[in-house]
């Protein structure tokens, strides 16, 4: 009985996720700008580039394994005995928090390839720039959620304020 | 069996086309487009402008079709001026943001050439289908605009919506809308500053004499 409206309340909230991010992609990509049109990239730019591109992936990496590291000690803490409520929104919000900073990345990576196809260039311009910050932040702040999820589970007694857990 | 009803009426929704009549758009561009150009041009009045579901979409060259009645007809210029005009109407689509309305191209337009400047017999304009609406949702899949900013003597500084952007002469990529530009140096006379209305695609060139 239970299962069906907690599937739809997934649904349902997975839903409004999706329309959120399309909201805000909406917003971020409608807002203006006027950036010098370049024939090609200097020196300094495709450094600037290539360090922007390496902390990009790096920011993807890390946030790949949070999402591995907050299932893998969900399922296992699940294993041995059901979690507590407050740690599955823990979980739920680090996951979360976790996949927001895949699709900011994503986002930001896209808009410097059509940045460099459209034949301008500036890392610093608000399509670019609030994308990357909402990758770092959504990152970070996932991390330390992580971290209090780790932290409340290791340093409780195993079934300790476990709804339905062994005492 | 809900969900598979669900599934199928969303499956419907995503493909169906319709159609809008765009007669008022027309007329309204048409006007704004004899203003600016100085060419008169007439619609008949009882012309409705539509574009039926699910029609192909051939090139805007195949389309064009011209019906000057000389063997002379200056068709390169004709061409030129329903080129503006369809460029023209969709700006004015895209200026209502209506997020169901947006013209790709004029499909077909058929002209008689009077003694006195144009006369537009029909168009059909609009073609709307799910993934344009969608795509209506992400500006970053829209055509961006130029902007060309020259002064004699050049070197002068520019200010692109109160922003610093360097020095003349140069070429901006901007986002399709309004941008206030300032043009100013010491050796220029007097301080250039307008607003230009930018359009997707479409390159404005500003001079600071």
């Amino acid at each position: 009985m239970s299962a069906r409206p907690r599937s739809s309340h997934f649904y349902v909230a997975l839903a409004a996720l999706v329309a959120l991010l399309c909201g805000l992609e909406s917003l971020v990509g409608s807002l203006p700008f006027a950036e010098q049109m370049l024939a090609k990239l200097s020196d300094f730019q495709l450094k600037e580039l290539e360090t922007y591109i390496e902390m990009n992936k790096l920011l993807t990496t890390l946030a790949t394994l949070a999402i591995g590291a907050t299932t893998g000690f969900a399922v296992n803490r699940g294993a041995a005995a059901p979690l507590a409520p407050a740690d599955v929104r823990k979980a739920v919000a680090s996951w979360t928090l976790s996949g927001v900073s895949l699709y900011a990345g994503h986002f930001a990576y896209q808009q410097v390839i059509w940045m460099l196809d459209q034949r301008f260039f500036n890392l610093f311009y608000p399509r670019v720039w609030w994308p990357t910050q909402a990758q770092f932040w959504t990152f970070l702040v996932s991390v330390i959620v992580l971290a209090d999820f780790i932290h409340g589970n290791l340093t409780r007694p195993a079934g300790a304020g476990s709804v339905g857990g062994r005492p | 069996m809900r969900r598979v009803a669900g599934g199928f009426l969303l499956a419907a929704a995503a493909f169906a086309q319709g159609s809008f009549d765009l007669s008022g758009t027309v007329r309204q561009t048409l006007a704004d487009w004899q203003k600016n150009t100085g060419i008169g041009i007439e619609t008949e009045a009882e012309s409705r402008i539509r574009h039926d579901v699910g029609e192909a979409w051939p090139r805007l060259e195949e389309l064009v079709r011209l019906q000057a009645p000389y063997e002379a007809s200056p068709e390169p210029l004709t061409r030129m001026l329903v080129r503006t005009y369809c460029f023209d109407l969709r700006d004015a689509l895209l200026r209502q943001a209506r997020p169901f309305a947006r013209a790709r191209q004029a499909r077909t337009l058929a002209f008689q050439a009077p003694a006195s400047g144009l006369r537009l017999r029909d168009a059909d304009v609009l073609h709307f289908s799910f993934l344009d609406f969608l795509s209506g949702f992400f500006p970053r899949l829209q055509p961006v605009g130029y902007l060309q900013v020259t002064s004699k003597p050049d070197r002068a500084d520019i200010t692109i919506d109160n922003q610093p952007k360097g020095f003349t002469n140069r070429v901006f990529v901007v986002s399709p809308g309004s941008h206030t530009v300032a043009i100013e140096s010491p050796k220029i006379v007097r301080r250039c500053r307008r607003t230009v209305q930018v359009a997707p695609g479409r390159q404005i060139s500003l001079h600071c004499p």
